[in-house]
């Protein structure tokens, strides 16, 4: 035991240092993961299993080809099934469904205080976990590769489409690995919940796989699906590490830098797409699939920033102060909070609105798109003050989207002259359905681009936010405040540090 | 590990007005106590106290409705990064990672405070040889008992050498080898010029191990100061004395005697005598005690006033502020 007795002294080397396994500029959740992965066996069962029911299939499908070759090909049909079917359930689902424990796995074990404490960060914590299923999921892939070529001599097929899915497989894998990390710090029974919905979500890949040789993934699709890819990658592990983050960390600049970063990419292909169009070049499909994608994304970061609260720690605001009159600017935008996500949702739709007249092939397109981007705008900010009735983000997740829904219900009202012609239509209710902020009232038939239907949700919108406007206008003054605050303390400190220096 | 220091002791941790409410309930209301540089301080309370919020405020780990804590003059909500690196964090529970062994455990965290190779080498032989885990390097964490737990969640709060240690009831459930060690412990930290904040429900062994005590009760702060000053009679609030009577004979009369008399209570009976209470707290109003023992037909063999124990002391407090 020690003690005082041995402490003059230099205590002796633990024998035989392990500690060098792994290089340091890993992540230390990455390293801690595949350590533990190594001790429980989990992976490594996972692994023999697939790599023995596979060298089985093989052994069946080359016994076949052996003993009669045009039977060969029938039966290959069924045995590069079954191997897609083995592989996406392994890829894209087992691997991936250990994501869901991720978080919660560190909550049960009291872990996440002791992590707190340390030198990584949330993002640090959760990025680690997913490279380290990430890891053995390229291990996995990488593994079964010669059996993809074995596959050519066996029955003829395209070694590189198989191995452009085994490729698809893996970005499946990855976005799969990061939704289940995403939901893991949930609760128990919303994570039941995924952990009977994501198998069949994820089992996507799986299907894939099965049906891969009807296949044939275009470069068009190819470059959709990879960037749509980290992009849902990206957007799901800043969720998680926000889920888990303490009240220092800004996540919200984070998740608004994201979307700017994908409006901008959003505004760079649209630009694109009119320079191929003007110019008569055969135009990428894939740009227009990728800023489809993408605005799904935008539009949560940003749901999820003007449901959120305003955190009062004066050291999310020190960074801004630094920074004077922009500095102030910057804070308006990038701290946490639903007064700040409110100037930043309108930034961001002034950001996408060049977009429209770059995407939209003719005039008469372009009102339809206007229409439909500020319905869409609008809908943003409808539920808002509704939202702010309620306390908890899941709550008020709950109530935009009922606000929503009820938005959506004067749509039926507009099928009734086609479900029964002979129904007399009210126009005034018209005139208020067509001020309703929802995009799907924009359908072609319904609405005619116009002042209206331009006007019209913006001005419910403001309505609606009346009541709101004295308490945005109080956080703003606060924001200030906080920043004066910050400033004048970063003023009493420096004659004290002049003082202590003499 | 760092050297005492040699300056006089300055306050290191100030805690201000401090209050954490969950909803309607006050788990701290309004505390205010400091912690001097290099002093092992005791953090006594009954369960739900608000022992476990207030540490976990000044660990960083929750904000507080009201009020500040301010470590090494920092406020532990402004400057959160700053504070992690100057305090160690000892849960009351482990915090168990399983298949890991316990050096990989303390790799782990020497990779996550940032230490190199080279210097997570060195750290990690410190503090296995500190805390005796060197026998337990490869021992996977579901198998170790709960002393041993204990003293690699020890380990681990030492890995970056921790200038502002917190310990969250360290000694519960351990058997009393394991008390004794870790009260070693504590002793060679201290006299290394650490400052530790230990709370606990025993009493008496908080009592032996710090020099400055904090009680709390349903999140007010009851007493601060010097645990002799408590101990002694004649402290704050002190009211009474405690004797200890060895009586020739029966223990009846000494009963009666005590039953007939206010202000005297037998706290505790042994087979030739009794401890007990006297409202007595100067020593001329003592020996009045014992003259008047003697009169009433006790036949005292042994007469002495004892220290009043913490527990007697808390109690006494409470009663105070209730």
């Amino acid at each position: 035991m020690a003690s005082a007795a041995t402490t003059t002294h230099a205590p002796p080397a633990i024998r035989g240092w392990r500690g060098g396994d792994f290089p340091d500029w890993l992540s230390p959740m990455l390293v801690k993961e595949l350590r533990q992965g190594i001790q429980s066996g989990a992976f490594a069962l996972t692994f023999a299993t697939l790599h023995t029911a596979v060298v089985v299939l093989m052994l069946f499908w080359l016994g076949i080809v052996s003993g009669d070759p045009d039977g060969g090909r029938a039966a290959g049909g069924f045995c590069r099934s079954l191997f897609w079917a083995l592989l996406g359930a392994v890829l894209v689902l087992a691997l991936p469904l250990r994501g869901l424990n991720a978080i919660r796995s560190e909550e049960a074990g009291q872990t996440f205080d002791l992590l707190r404490l340390t030198r990584m960060s949330s993002t640090q914590i959760v990025v680690g976990k997913w490279v380290a299923i990430m890891a053995q999921v390229l291990l996995v892939a990488t593994a079964v590769l010669p059996y993809v070529v074995l596959q050519y001599f066996l029955g003829g097929y395209s070694v590189f489409a198989d191995l452009a899915v085994v490729g698809l497989l893996v970005v499946a894998a990855g976005f799969a690995t990061a939704l289940a990390i995403a939901i893991s710090g949930q609760t128990t029974f919303f994570r039941g919940l995924a952990g009977f919905t994501l198998p069949v979500v994820m089992g996507w890949g799986g299907l894939i796989a099965i049906v891969s040789g009807s296949l044939r993934l275009s470069a068009d699709l190819a470059m959709t699906l990879l960037v749509l890819a980290a992009a849902s990658i990206l957007t799901l592990l800043e969720f998680a590490a926000a889920g888990i983050a303490p009240p220092s960390e800004n996540h919200a600049l984070r998740k608004r830098l994201l979307a700017l970063g994908f409006a901008t990419v959003v505004v760079c292909m649209s630009a694109v797409w009119a320079a191929q169009r003007s110019s008569g070049i055969l135009q990428v499909d894939a740009l227009i699939w990728i800023q489809t994608g993408l605005m799904p994304l935008i539009g949560l970061l940003v749901l999820g920033e003007l449901l959120s609260d305003t955190v009062p720690r004066r050291s999310l605001y020190e960074p801004f102060a630094r920074w004077g009159a922009v500095g102030g600017l910057l804070a308006a935008l990038f701290t946490p909070g639903w007064a700040t996500a409110v100037p930043f949702t309108v930034l961001l739709m002034l950001l996408l609105a060049p977009c429209l007249p770059l995407l939209a092939p003719d005039p008469g397109s372009l009102e339809q798109f206007a229409v439909v981007f500020v319905l869409i705008a609008a809908g943003l900010l409808l539920p808002i003050p509704f939202t702010r009735l309620v306390k908890g983000t899941a709550f008020r997740g709950l109530v935009s989207i009922l606000v929503t829904i009820a938005s959506f219900l004067p749509l039926f009202y507009l099928e009734q002259p086609r479900i029964s012609p002979a129904s007399p239509a009210i126009p005034i209710l018209e005139v208020i359905v067509a001020c309703l902020p929802f995009p799907l009232l924009a359908r072609g038939g319904h609405l005619t681009p116009g002042a209206t239907t331009l006007l019209g949700p913006l001005l419910v919108t403001a309505i609606v936010w009346v009541p709101l406007v004295d308490p945005w206008l109080a956080e703003m003054r606060s924001l200030r405040g906080m920043l004066a605050a910050c400033r004048r303390l970063r003023g009493d400190r420096l004659p004290r540090a002049a003082d202590q220096g003499t | 590990m760092n050297a005492p220091p040699t300056a006089a002791p300055t306050t290191l941790v100030e805690v201000e007005s401090l209050s954490r409410a969950f909803g309607p309930v006050r788990a701290v209301n309004d505390l205010s106590f400091t912690i001097p540089s290099g002093a092992v301080v005791g953090f006594i309370g009954a369960n739900g106290a608000g022992k476990t919020t207030t540490m976990r405020i000044m660990a960083t780990l929750d904000d507080p409705t009201a009020g500040t804590v301010r470590v090494a003059g920092h406020d532990v909500t402004e400057k959160p990064t700053l504070i992690r690196r100057l305090v160690g964090w000892m849960p009351d529970t482990l915090g168990i990672y399983a298949d890991m062994t316990v050096f990989e455990y303390l790799d782990f965290f020497g990779r996550s405070y940032g230490f190199s190779a080279a210097q997570r080498r060195d750290r990690i032989d410190d503090v296995m040889h500190f805390a005796d885990l060197g026998p337990l390097a490869d021992r996977q964490m579901a198998k170790l008992s709960k002393g041993m737990s204990q003293r690699l969640c020890f380990g681990r709060m030492l890995i970056p050498d921790p200038e502002f240690m917190i310990l969250d009831e360290p000694a519960a459930g351990l058997d009393p080898k394991a008390r004794l060690e870790f009260k070693n412990l504590v002793r060679i930290l201290s006299a290394r010029g650490k400052t530790l904040f230990i709370s606990s429900h025993i009493l008496t062994e908080l009592g032996e191990m710090c020099d400055r005590l904090v009680f709390i009760d349903s999140g007010r702060l009851v007493f601060q100061g010097r645990a002799d000053d408590l101990a002694r009679d004649g402290a704050a609030g002190a009211t009474t004395t405690v004797i200890d009577v060895t009586v020739a004979g029966d223990l009846t009369p000494l009963r009666d005697w005590v039953g007939n008399h206010a202000g005297w209570k037998v706290l505790a009976e042994r087979p030739r005598g009794a401890r007990l209470t006297c409202p007595a707290t100067d020593d001329a109003a003592l020996a009045a005690a014992l003259r008047g023992l003697v009169a009433g037909g006790i036949d005292v063999i042994e007469f002495r006033r004892e220290q009043r124990r913490l527990e007697e002391a808390f109690v006494d407090m409470v009663k105070q502020l209730g």
